[in-house]
């Protein structure tokens, strides 16, 4: 009996140190962090460009967003929960009622917006895990960006954009987009999408569509599978093209300004502090990069497939 | 034997068969192996060849002509590929596209190590061999070196020769089943003629002898078998000499009787005669009784088990003969000369010694001459003792000396039933003589007289 009594005890330990299993990241502190699928961790690097906390994650996160700059909102492809992790003590908040088929999370505020590539919808949920809102997409929606009125949904195997209004979710409009599109910019009453390709041919261009009418208005060369976007305070735009892995730097007006080979097959660019940050996911580092030259490269987990950037102070 | 032949045979057949599939199915198993091996070597070295060629960078277009330059000169496909669709450069996203390499290729060919590869690839909807050597860049896999061999292109090259291979193993298990069959036939040939001369001895040919032509065991049992059939022969040919001698001599005392007797009821003896007749009768009945006694005697001697050994002293058995022998050695006046040794105990069945020293002291006086001398004595040695009867009759020629202890065998066949013998009386004292483990010998000179030995086994506690 006593050693029942003695093993659910240690059960109960176990049970609450893994809710407590994250080491906590200050409120202060400015980082951007990288999600390294392939060993599922989390690094957060300094703007000091050191690594300052690494989380080991109990389940295969495909993803991750950052929610009200205190919370990290956790999500993965084969996972039929969502976790809400609170930066500033460590803990798993709140359990997420999604279901599998997870493929990217975009958060407004304190709105969280889940596409599923399985069920083809996306769903809106507050930061208590309410449901608030769902509504059917195309063909397996993943990359999403929202103004101030709408949701862009880009549906991964089809050939349309969905947008969607932010609050309860309606379709408002679509339009034809290439199938195997990624990574989206708003750039005024521009959207730029990025994209794979489709079959064997890669994808070589950067697509403007017009906000309103979905029109394309134009196309900009750029090296082999744009598929993710940002942009610095002197408002140019900069892109990583994993096929060719390189970052260039556009101006608003989407003239090539540089373009330099970073990393080995790099998916995930992000402004951070005055430097480019770029993940090289098939060489496990990250790549700090300032007026058109790395500065400094990190090994983190293996797998960097998304960062996230939170800057205090901003 | 048919049916043992056929067992063997097919058993043979089994296992001819069986080595040659097994022979078969290893060759092509190791053909297949050894080329594919050999194959994936070249390919290897091929696109190593090729991979020392690239200097780093972007795959350029000139390097991918160079690829596809060489497919002008091998028979191995090699091409080039940049596209990082191809490589699952997008892996981490669900792509809709069957690309040539999966996840854990690339991850491989990214540490700079090369893939092999066997098996069905859907690209080009066959099964291949296909080696996939990685061109890195800082990490960056750049593109990828493909080299493959259609895994069909190696059994359709064996496939050709199926029919040459069908065709040659089953000559040969014909001419093997043949070889066999034929080996087979003459190794059991010689049982077959064993056993048709068994049935022929079995319904009384005891003439029939089988042909040795091997020296193997079959050759030794049919030399075995023409021994065994010699002696049935000649036990067969002793049976019937023994029969026509026993009718012959039962007939003529017969004869006498049946004679004499149709004279006397035809009243055709005369008064004076007839005492002599009678007492003619009567001698003719004796010698069937002896006769019929002899013949008893002899189907009784050959029973080893009915020899009774134990302790006999030597002289008094000679004494208790001599007494019964006495009378008819008083016919012819023959007088004994007894020399033994009175302390000699024999270790022998009392009744059949007597027996011995009878029949041989009955032959010797019937051959002696009248007023003559028997002389008998002994000799021991530490096992057994010789007696030695010597007689001064007619003597015989050394050629009749190993005759006279058969059956009826006559020295002189003239005289024949005269001298009162039956013929059987050596006979049975060698049978006698040979159940007790004993001896018989003798020495003869004509004119001069005849000698037995009779050497019989001590009675050990003697010397004790």
């Amino acid at each position: 009996m006593r050693k029942i009594l003695d093993l659910l005890f240690l059960s109960w330990i176990l049970v609450a140190c893994s809710d407590n299993s994250y080491n906590s990241i200050d409120s202060s502190t400015d980082f951007v962090a990288s999600l390294n699928t392939l060993d599922s961790s989390i690094d957060f690097i300094s703007k000091d460009q050191e690594v300052i906390e690494t989380w080991k994650l109990d389940a295969a996160y495909t993803g991750f967003t950052l929610v009200l700059n205190d919370y990290i909102f956790l999500y993965g492809y084969s996972l039929d929960r969502a976790e809400l992790i609170q930066l500033s003590t460590g803990k798993k908040i709140t359990s997420f009622p999604v279901h599998e088929g997870t493929t990217f999370a975009y958060a407004v505020e304190d709105t969280i917006y889940v596409a599923n590539g399985k069920e083809n919808t996306v769903t809106s949920f507050d930061i208590k895990g309410n449901e608030i809102a769902k509504a059917d997409a195309g063909r397996y929606p993943m990359s999403m960006i929202a103004d101030e009125q709408y949701l862009y949904v880009v549906n991964f195997k089809d050939t349309l954009m969905s947008v969607f209004s932010l609050g309860d979710l309606k379709l408002d409009r679509t339009w034809n987009i290439p199938t195997s599109s990624h990574g989206l910019y708003l750039n005024g009453d521009e959207l730029w999408l990025g994209g794979h390709g489709a079959g064997s041919q890669p994808n070589k261009v950067i697509r403007k569509y017009n906000l309103v009418s979905g029109e394309l208005q134009g196309e900009i060369e750029a090296p082999m599978m744009p598929i993710d976007f940002t942009d610095t305070s002197d408002g140019n735009i900069f892109t990583v093209s994993h096929g060719s892995n390189n970052v260039s730097e556009f101006s608003k007006d989407g003239e090539l300004l540089s373009s330099i080979k970073v990393g080995a097959n790099p998916f995930s660019i992000k402004a951070f502090e005055d430097c480019i940050v770029v993940a090289g996911y098939d060489d496990h580092q990250v790549y700090f990069l300032q007026n058109g030259k790395i500065i400094e490269k990190l090994k983190v987990g293996k797998g960097p497939f998304q960062l996230v950037t939170r800057e205090v102070s901003k | 034997m048919k049916k043992l032949s056929f067992k063997i045979w097919m058993l043979l057949l089994v296992f001819i068969a069986t080595t040659i599939v097994f022979l078969v199915i290893f060759t092509n198993f190791l053909y297949e192996e050894l080329y594919v091996q050999d194959t994936e070597n070249s390919m290897k070295e091929v696109a190593k060849n090729l991979q020392s060629t690239y200097k780093g960078g972007v795959v350029t277009d000139d390097f991918i002509k160079q690829t596809e330059e060489f497919n002008r000169f091998s028979n191995i496909e090699v091409f080039t590929v940049r596209n990082p669709r191809e490589l699952s450069a997008c892996l981490p996203f669900e792509i809709d596209y069957d690309s040539l390499i999966g996840a854990e290729e690339r991850a491989e060919l990214i540490a700079g190590n090369s893939v092999t590869k066997r098996g069905f690839e859907s690209r080009f909807d066959r099964d291949v061999v296909s080696v996939i050597f990685p061109l890195v860049d800082e990490n960056r896999l750049e593109g990828i070196i493909y080299v493959y061999v259609p895994l069909t292109k190696i059994t359709e090259l064996a496939s050709k020769d199926i029919l040459f291979l069908v065709i040659s193993v089953s000559l040969l298990l014909i001419a093997m089943a043949y070889i066999s069959f034929k080996s087979l036939q003459k190794v059991l040939t010689p049982l077959a003629k064993l056993k048709e001369a068994s049935i022929s001895m079995a319904a009384g040919n005891y003439s029939t002898r089988v042909e040795v032509k091997s020296q193997d065991e079959v050759g030794e049992l049919a030399l075995t078998f023409n021994k065994m059939a010699a002696s049935i022969q000649e036990e067969d040919k002793k049976k019937r000499d023994f029969l026509s001698v026993v009718s012959h001599e039962l007939r003529t005392p017969i004869s006498y009787i049946k004679g004499y007797g149709e004279a006397f009821e035809q009243h055709l003896i005369q008064e004076e005669k007839k005492a002599e007749i009678y007492t003619l009768i009567v001698r003719e009945a004796n010698r069937m009784q002896k006769l019929t006694n002899d013949l008893l005697t002899v189907a009784r001697s050959e029973n080893v088990d009915e020899v009774e050994i134990g302790p006999i002293i030597l002289a008094e058995a000679i004494r208790e003969v001599l007494q019964l022998v006495k009378p008819i050695a008083d016919e012819k006046e023959i007088t004994f000369k007894v020399k033994l040794d009175e302390e000699t105990i024999l270790s022998a069945d009392e009744q059949k010694t007597k027996q011995i020293f009878i029949n041989i002291l009955e032959n010797a006086i019937r051959y002696s001459p009248n007023q003559s001398t028997i002389r008998i004595e002994n000799e021991t040695t530490k096992k057994d003792t010789t007696i030695k009867i010597k007689d001064e009759g007619c003597g015989m020629e050394a050629e009749h000396l190993p005759h006279i202890t058969e059956r009826f065998y006559r020295v002189n066949k003239a005289r024949s039933r005269f001298d009162g013998g039956t013929g059987l009386g050596l006979s049975i004292a060698l049978q006698l003589v040979t159940v007790q483990r004993g001896k018989l010998a003798f020495t003869s000179e004509i004119g001069k007289g005849t000698t037995v030995y009779l050497t019989l086994p001590i009675w050990e506690d003697t010397f004790l």
